[in-house]
């Protein structure tokens, strides 16, 4: 009995899907294969509903015995028998919502939406013609996001740019002082403070008015700026959008304006850093740290950044933004600090990794520090361990703090030579354990902050290429996905919580999604660490539907905007207001009704994208 | 020579989301009918949740070929939770299955030979009732066949469906 061929009887099993009916019969044998064992099979008595209005559609439905009406309102729209599929319009949210009832006692082969997609990501002919009619609506969406991102960079405010500070000299100065002037401070122009018969008034002369002034129009050097700089200056307030900057320098066909707070000049907007803001949005504080010449500068800058935060968020600024800014400003200080304290010998054959959030870029505030330290082969350096001490311990004074799991560089199981390194990812994949995992988790999210990244390419490398195509090792990798409850998205459910307990965030909300997304790009052997970097490109891939990686990255902007907000808003701690709290709970009843409404649909898509993740891992077993 | 045992269906819900409503089809497959001594080859879980039978996300694993008896049995536990088990000559099933666990499992326990003769005695018919699993699958139009471990949790799974949809 057990020695029945499954192959030979499945033509008259009569639980068997027909694959000759179109379109499924442009699938390949194995393709139909790969959708047979992903069925689920239904069975309805006459009379009952298949689909109601209410529930949510997870299966295409394939009539295999009976017959089922679909009702339009109070109609009968249509009559399903053996062969016939619905509701592809309801499984991607499209058109009115309809009802299905089964006519007479009925079964139904449902395909399992993820299982749908994987047939019509492989097989384009049959995913044209399954799929045909959404190309459009789902292009449409694609629009509308770009759109969404379009306006959060219009969002920037001036605040968020690099500002010259002001180089002021006096009326009286000469063309040449005013040179020298541009010079020491490394500006291209000066603001005259000129008093006039009607007070004081300001200009502007920059060096393009020195050049044509003395080379062209021969002027002597020493004659006074007043009468030459130019007057009624293009300002803007500190808050402005930069987008309004941009504006009126092309208006007016200048390269800098001069911007204001509460009335008094505070700096000087120049193009290439409106430029660098609305390209690359960590301007303002990169030089701030690159000047500093010792650890301490280091520190007062870093402190800055959480006020830096609190004005960022309060002006509006979207919360990728402040993610992007603080992860460069903290790589730039963990670089700076390295090559401050490290030799050239050592800083020529290391790589100074960051990992976990902070490789991934995805810091808010300052959180444990995770980094480590990859070492050449054969190269040794005898002060090493005084150096990476003393970098972790700036780094706690930094208010950094230690990591509790201790991935830091002054462990030295994290400060070891590329070969070292190598094993223990050999480990990790080979022998999981729990810490392994986790290691090979943060490791994965790893990105080089100074010295020589080809280290920490060729450790990648080697992590990708152990990778075997074993169901079981991402099936234990991605576990995590599902460790902690996402509390349902129904209202109800929340209202209780109200007053029960406040809901952890991060691990109802943004660790599973941070953690399935980086199973299904380890699985895809992506080089990417950024979690949004990842979903978008699971999606050019087609491991991920594009409406599906659109709701992910939004909810992940959305929860980390309501972490972010939590934890701005929560009193803070100490009287300095320097530090925030790290707090992950978020208390319903403290939240806006929009931010509510919000925070359910992200928990109800996390759900979901938990269901897809155990689906796809087949994490139920 | 292995012999078809009897599986039982029952509905495994995900570890995350713990339908009650969920039950489990079980089915084995063992060298012989004997609980005594015989040996587990085959066994086959299926979710059954609401209306539907979830085989796409079977649980379908040989002892020995698939992982050892241990592994196979760890996973049918997980799989199997505490939901409830359906099948048909299930108590032979749940023993193959507690040799692979090695624990008793206390699940609450469906029989759906029990409940189709209890149908079939209702309907006062004269004649013996035929309990086989064919004659079953025969007598209540289900789209299956019992030919292996497989078909016969899935046969179970629709037997359980349909002698239950009056009361469900």
């Amino acid at each position: 009995m057990s020695d029945t061929s499954s192959g030979t009887s499945s033509s008259t099993d009569p639980a068997a899907f027909d694959f000759g009916l179109p379109p499924f019969d442009l699938l390949t044998a194995g393709e139909r294969e790969g959708l047979a064992s992903a069925l689920d099979i239904g069975i309805y008595a006459k009379g009952r509903p298949l689909l109601t209005r209410d529930e949510p559609v997870d299966a295409l439905f394939v009539v295999l015995r009976g017959s089922v009406l679909e009702r339009h309102g109070g109609e009968v729209a249509a009559l399903h028998g053996p062969g016939d599929r619905f509701d592809l319009a309801a499984l991607y949210g499209a058109g009115p919502a309809r009802g299905f009832v089964a006519a007479e006692d009925t079964v139904c082969h449902l395909i399992p939406r993820p299982a749908l997609e994987a047939a019509a990501r492989d097989n384009p002919a049959f995913g044209a013609a399954v799929l045909g009619a959404f190309a459009q609506r789902m292009s449409d969406l694609a629009g509308e996001r770009s759109n969404r991102e379009m306006a959060a960079l219009t969002m920037a405010r001036i605040r968020q740019a690099y500002l010259h500070p002001p180089l002021f000299v006096p009326g009286t100065a000469s063309l040449r002082d005013a040179a020298d002037a541009m010079k020491r401070g490394k500006a291209s122009s000066v603001l005259v403070r000129d008093s006039g018969p009607e007070g004081e008034r300001i200009g502007i002369l920059t060096g393009t008015d020195l050049r044509d002034l003395v080379v062209l129009e021969g002027r002597p050097v020493d004659e006074p700026v007043g009468p030459l700089a130019r007057y009624g200056l293009l300002t803007l307030d500190r808050d402005d959008l930069l987008f309004n900057a941009l504006v009126l320098m092309t208006k007016h066909a200048v390269r800098r304006i001069v911007v204001t707070e509460n009335g008094a000049v505070v700096g000087l907007l120049g193009q290439s850093d409106l430029l660098a803001v609305l390209s690359n949005h960590s301007q303002v504080i990169g030089l701030q740290v690159e000047h500093a010449t010792d650890p301490e500068d280091l520190r007062r800058a870093s402190l800055s950044t959480v006020e830096l935060i609190r004005a960022l968020h309060a002006t509006g600024v979207k919360v990728a933004f402040i993610a992007d800014l603080v992860t460069e400003l903290n790589r730039r200080i963990f670089r700076k600090l390295f090559e401050l304290l490290a030799p050239p010998d050592l800083l020529a054959n290391s790589c100074l990794i960051v990992m976990g959030s902070e490789g991934r870029g995805e810091q808010l505030l300052k959180t444990d520090q995770d980094n480590g330290l990859i070492l050449r082969d054969g190269y040794h350096c005898p002060d090493l361990p005084r150096i990476a001490a003393d970098f972790s311990r700036h780094l706690v004074a930094f208010g950094y703090p230690p990591c509790p799991g201790g991935i830091m560089v002054s462990n030295p199981d994290w400060t070891r030579p590329l070969a070292a390194y190598k094993d223990a990812i050999f480990h990790w994949i080979h022998r999981p354990d729990e810490a392994a995992q986790m290691n090979l988790a943060i490791f994965y999210d790893a990105a080089a902050v100074a010295g020589d990244p080809a280290l920490l390419d060729e450790a990648k490398g080697y992590l990708l290429g152990r990778l075997q195509d074993n169901q079981m090792f991402f099936t234990h990798f991605a576990r995590p996905t599902l460790a902690f409850d996402t509390p349902s998205g129904l209202f109800a459910a929340l209202f209780e919580r109200r007053r029960a307990e406040p809901v952890d965030i991060k691990k109802a909300g943004i660790f599973p999604i941070v953690h399935g997304v980086r199973a299904l790009a380890l699985e895809k052997r992506m080089t990417e660490t950024n979690t949004v970097a990842r979903i978008w490109a699971l999606a050019e891939l087609g491991a991920l539907d594009r409406k599906l990686a659109g709701d992910l990255a939004e909810a992940f902007a959305i929860l980390s905007t309501i972490r972010l907000k939590a934890r701005v808003d929560s009193p803070a701690d100490g009287e300095t207001g320097t530090e925030l709290a790290i707090d992950n709970l978020v208390r319903l009843e403290t939240l806006g009704k929009l931010d509510r409404d919000q925070f359910k649909d992200c928990l109800a898509l996390v759900k979901s994208f938990k269901d897809t993740i155990a689906y796809h891992f087949r994490l139920n077993h | 020579m292995p012999t078809t045992a009897i599986s039982a269906a029952g509905s495994a819900a995900a570890s995350t989301a713990t339908r009650p409503e969920d039950r489990i089809a079980l089915h084995c497959e063992a060298t012989s009918f004997d609980a005594a001594s015989a040996q587990p080859l085959r066994v086959v879980a299926l979710r059954i949740r609401g209306e539907r039978i979830l085989t796409g996300q079977a649980l379908d694993l040989r002892p020995g070929v698939d992982g050892s008896a241990a592994m196979v049995g760890e996973r049918l536990r997980r799989f199997v939770a505490d939901r409830p088990l359906v099948g048909y000559f299930l108590d032979f099933s749940v023993a193959m299955a507690e040799r692979l666990t090695g624990t008793p499992l206390p699940n609450e326990r469906v029989e759906v030979s029990g409940l189709y003769y209890d149908r079939k005695v209702r309907s006062a018919s004269k004649s013996a009732v035929d309990l086989r699993l064919d004659s079953l699958i025969r007598d209540l139009g289900l789209p299956v066949r019992a030919e292996d471990a497989r078909g016969a949790a899935l046969a179970a799974a629709m037997a359980w469906l349909t002698l239950t949809r009056d009361e469900r």
